[in-house]
C-alpha cells in the first residue's frame, strides 16, 4: 500500500516517550488494518466473539491507544473518506488479492499448514465498515477524538499537522509525505516484538520519525520532485515505470528537473498525471474537526466491550482504569523545568 | 572523618523526611554540616535537605560522602527511644557506619556512593506567588482531598489561597484569606498536584509551624520548612499534573 519509497527517507528511531505531550494525527484506516492482520490466532483466524463478530481490531485499539495515553501521547484517529476515482485500480487489485488470500488461507487450513494459513489470514484482512463503525464508538467512549476526512485519511492528516493542530502523523505508508506532512512516525502501533512476515523470526519493532524538511535537504530536492519520485516509483493512483525504483526514480528526477521531462527522455507516459500531482500538492482536506480528549465513559465502555463482545470484565475494568488515569491529567517531571 | 552524636527523634524526623522520596542517598558530609540532594526514580519530586552541625550534640567531619540505605536507618532508629542520643562514627576504609543508640551498637553497611543515582540538578525556578501558613492547616487540606481525589489544585485568587480536590461527584475546597496565613506574596498561580506526592511530603510538617510554598501556573510548587529548631532546612520541589479536559 502506498508508495515505496522509504529506502530514500531520513529514519530516527525515538522513543516512545518522546511523543510525550504531543499531538499524533494517527492514520485510522491503515492502523485498524495493521490490528487485523496482526492480531490472530495460529490458524490465523481473527480474534471473534461468541457471535463470531471479528474483534480484533477493538482489542487493538484498546489497548494500543491506552499504551500511547499513558505515556501521554494525545492521538486523534483520522479515518478515510471516499477513496478518490484515481485509486479504482488499486482497490480493485487489493480486493483481488484478498480474495486469493482468503481462497488459499481455507486451502492451507484444510491442509493443516498453519504457517501458511496465518499468511494468507494476514493478506485476506479487510477493513469493512462494521470495522470502521465499531472502532469510531470504541474512540468515542475511549474519550479519544476521530476526525472523518473528505477524502484520503493521510491527506487530512498531514493537512492537521501543517495547521499546527497536531505535531505528527502517525502511519506505516509514505503517502503522507506527499501530501505535505512535515513529521511522521511509523511503528507506533506494533513497537514491541514482531514476527517477520513469512519467517518464522521475532524482530524488535520500535517507533521512528521522519521529518520532510530533513528528508528534502538530504535528497537535495523539493517536495514536488519528491512528489514526482513517488509517481515513477508508483503510487496508489499509478503504476510506476518499468524498473525503476527509489534510486533510479530520484536520480532521474533530479538530473532532468520533474516528471514531466523524465516521461520526455523515457518516450511514455503516466495515465492522469496531472491529477495525480494536483491530488498529491492540493488535497481535499477539512477544518471541520474538533480535538477534545475526554474522560473515558466506564459505563458504555464495560457494556460494548464485555456484555456486546464478550471481553473479559476483569480485564476491561483495568484498561479502563488505565485510559482513565491517563485522561485525569499528566504527571509532569522535574527536567522540564531546566 | 565523621563523628557525631544527635537527638534520635530529630535523626528519625529527619531521615523520614527524606525517606518519602528515595529508599538510597547518598549524604554529603562537610565540616559545616551534612546535606542531601534526592529525586525520586520518577523525576516528579525533590529533595533537598541540609542538616547544619549545630543540629548535633558533638560535630566533627571532614568533607566526604557516604551512601546510605535510609530503610535501614528508620528501622534502626524504629527501637530507639524519642530522647535517646544516637551516636555515630563513620569507618572509612571498611565502608561502615557504627552507630550507638540506647546502648545498642550497630555496624551499619554503606552503600558505594557511586551505586546510588548521583545528586540530580536543582531547576532555577522562579515561582511568582508565595504563601507562608501554618503546617497543620497543609496537613488538614492534603488529608481532606486524599478522601475525593487523587489530586489537588492549590492557586491563590485575587488574595486567597486555596486548596482544592475535585472528585467524580464531590468537590473539598480550603480557603484562607490574609488573616489565617502567616505570610502571602500574591501572584498569578494554579497548579495540580498529585496527592501521592503530596501525602508524604506533607507528613512531617504536622508540627511545623511556618510552611512556605512556592507556586506558579502549571508549575512545580516549592515546599520548604526549617527542622532542628533553624538547624536544618528542607525544600521539596514537586512537578504538577497537567489537566486534560
Amino acid at each position: 500500500m502506498g508508495t515505496d519509497i522509504g529506502d530514500l527517507l531520513q529514519k530516527k528511531k525515538i522513543e516512545l516517550s518522546y511523543l510525550a505531550n504531543r499531538v499524533v494525527a494517527i492514520d485510522a484506516f491503515n492502523t485498524l488494518h495493521q490490528f487485523l492482520s496482526i492480531i490472530r490466532q495460529r490458524d490465523g483466524n481473527p480474534l471473534q466473539d461468541s457471535s463470531g463478530r471479528v474483534t480484533s481490531h477493538l482489542s487493538g485499539l484498546l489497548y494500543r491507544t491506552a499504551s500511547l495515553v499513558e505515556v501521554g501521547i494525545k492521538p486523534v484517529f483520522v479515518f478515510d473518506g471516499k477513496a478518490p476515482d484515481l485509486k479504482a485500480e488499486t482497490l480493485n487489485k487489493r480486493k483481488e488479492v484478498r480474495e486469493s488470500a482468503r481462497e488459499k488461507w481455507e486451502t492451507a487450513k484444510a491442509d493443516g499448514d498453519l504457517e501458511a494459513a496465518y499468511k494468507y489470514a494476514q493478506a485476506s484482512s479487510k477493513v469493512d465498515q462494521q470495522i470502521v463503525e465499531d472502532a469510531r464508538y470504541l474512540l468515542d467512549i475511549m474519550g479519544i477524538p476521530w476526525v472523518q476526512a473528505p477524502s484520503e485519511g493521510e491527506a487530512q492528516a498531514a493537512y492537521m499537522v501543517l495547521k499546527k493542530d497536531a505535531d505528527f502523523v502517525a502511519s506505516q505508508d509514505y503517502d503522507s509525505f506527499l501530501f505535505g506532512a512535515p513529521a511522521v512516525v511509523r511503528n507506533l502501533a506494533i513497537t514491541g516484538k514482531r514476527k517477520l512476515p513469512g519467517r518464522n523470526v521475532y524482530v524488535d519493532v520500535e517507533p521512528e520519525s521522519i521529518e520532510l524538511e530533513e528528508t528534502l535537504k538530504a535528497l537535495e530536492i523539493n517536495r514536488q520532485q519528491l512528489i514526482d519520485i513517488a509517481i515513477c516509483v508508483g503510487t496508489d493512483y499509478n503504476k510506476g515505470l518499468e524498473k525503476v525504483g527509489p534510486k533510479t526514480a530520484l536520480k532521474l528526477v533530479k538530473k532532468h528537473g520533474d516528471i514531466h521531462a523524465v516521461l520526455r527522455e523515457k518516450k511514455v507516459e503516466i495515465e492522469s498525471l496531472d491529477r495525480i500531482r494536483d491530488f498529491f500538492t492540493s488535497p481535499e482536506t477539512t477544518d471541520d474537526y474538533e480535538l477534545k480528549w475526554k474522560k473515558p465513559d466506564h459505563d458504555k465502555f464495560i457494556e460494548f466491550l464485555c456484555k456486546e463482545h464478550g471481553f473479559s470484565e476483569d480485564r476491561m475494568e483495568k484498561a479502563f482504569e488505565r485510559l482513565k488515569a491517563a485522561a485525569g491529567g499528566r504527571q509532569q517531571t522535574l527536567d522540564q523545568w531546566f | 572523618m565523621f563523628k557525631a552524636a544527635i537527638n534520635a527523634e530529630l535523626l528519625k524526623d529527619s531521615i523520614a523526611s527524606l525517606a518519602v522520596i528515595v529508599d538510597e542517598v547518598r549524604f554529603r558530609i562537610s565540616p559545616e554540616g551534612i546535606s542531601v540532594k534526592a529525586v525520586d526514580p520518577a523525576n516528579v519530586a525533590m529533595g533537598i535537605f541540609e542538616l547544619g552541625s549545630a543540629a548535633f550534640d558533638e560535630y566533627s567531619a571532614d568533607e566526604c560522602e557516604i551512601g546510605v540505605d535510609l530503610n535501614k536507618i528508620t528501622d534502626l532508629l524504629g527501637i530507639a527511644d524519642r530522647s535517646d542520643t544516637v551516636r555515630m562514627e563513620l569507618d572509612e576504609v571498611n565502608q561502615k557506619l557504627l552507630i550507638d543508640v540506647g546502648g545498642l551498637s550497630y555496624t551499619l553497611s554503606l552503600l558505594d556512593p557511586s551505586t546510588v543515582r548521583a545528586e540530580p540538578r536543582v531547576p532555577q525556578l522562579e515561582l511568582p506567588a508565595k504563601v507562608v501558613l501554618n503546617g497543620a492547616d497543609l496537613r488538614r487540606a492534603v488529608k481532606a482531598a486524599e478522601k475525593i481525589s487523587d489530586h489537588m489544585l492549590m492557586g491563590i485568587s485575587e488574595d486567597i489561597f486555596y486548596m482544592e480536590a475535585k472528585g467524580d461527584t464531590d468537590k473539598v475546597r480550603l480557603e484562607m484569606g490574609r488573616d489565617q496565613l502567616i505570610d502571602m506574596k500574591s501572584g498569578d498561580a494554579c497548579s495540580l498536584f498529585s496527592l501521592d506526592y503530596l501525602t508524604d511530603i506533607v507528613k512531617p510538617t504536622n508540627k511545623i509551624n511556618e510552611v512556605t510554598l512556592s507556586l506558579g501556573r502549571d508549575f512545580p510548587i516549592l515546599i520548604d520548612f526549617a527542622i532542628a529548631n533553624g538547624a536544618g532546612k528542607i525544600s521539596y520541589l514537586l512537578a504538577p499534573r497537567i489537566e486534560s479536559d
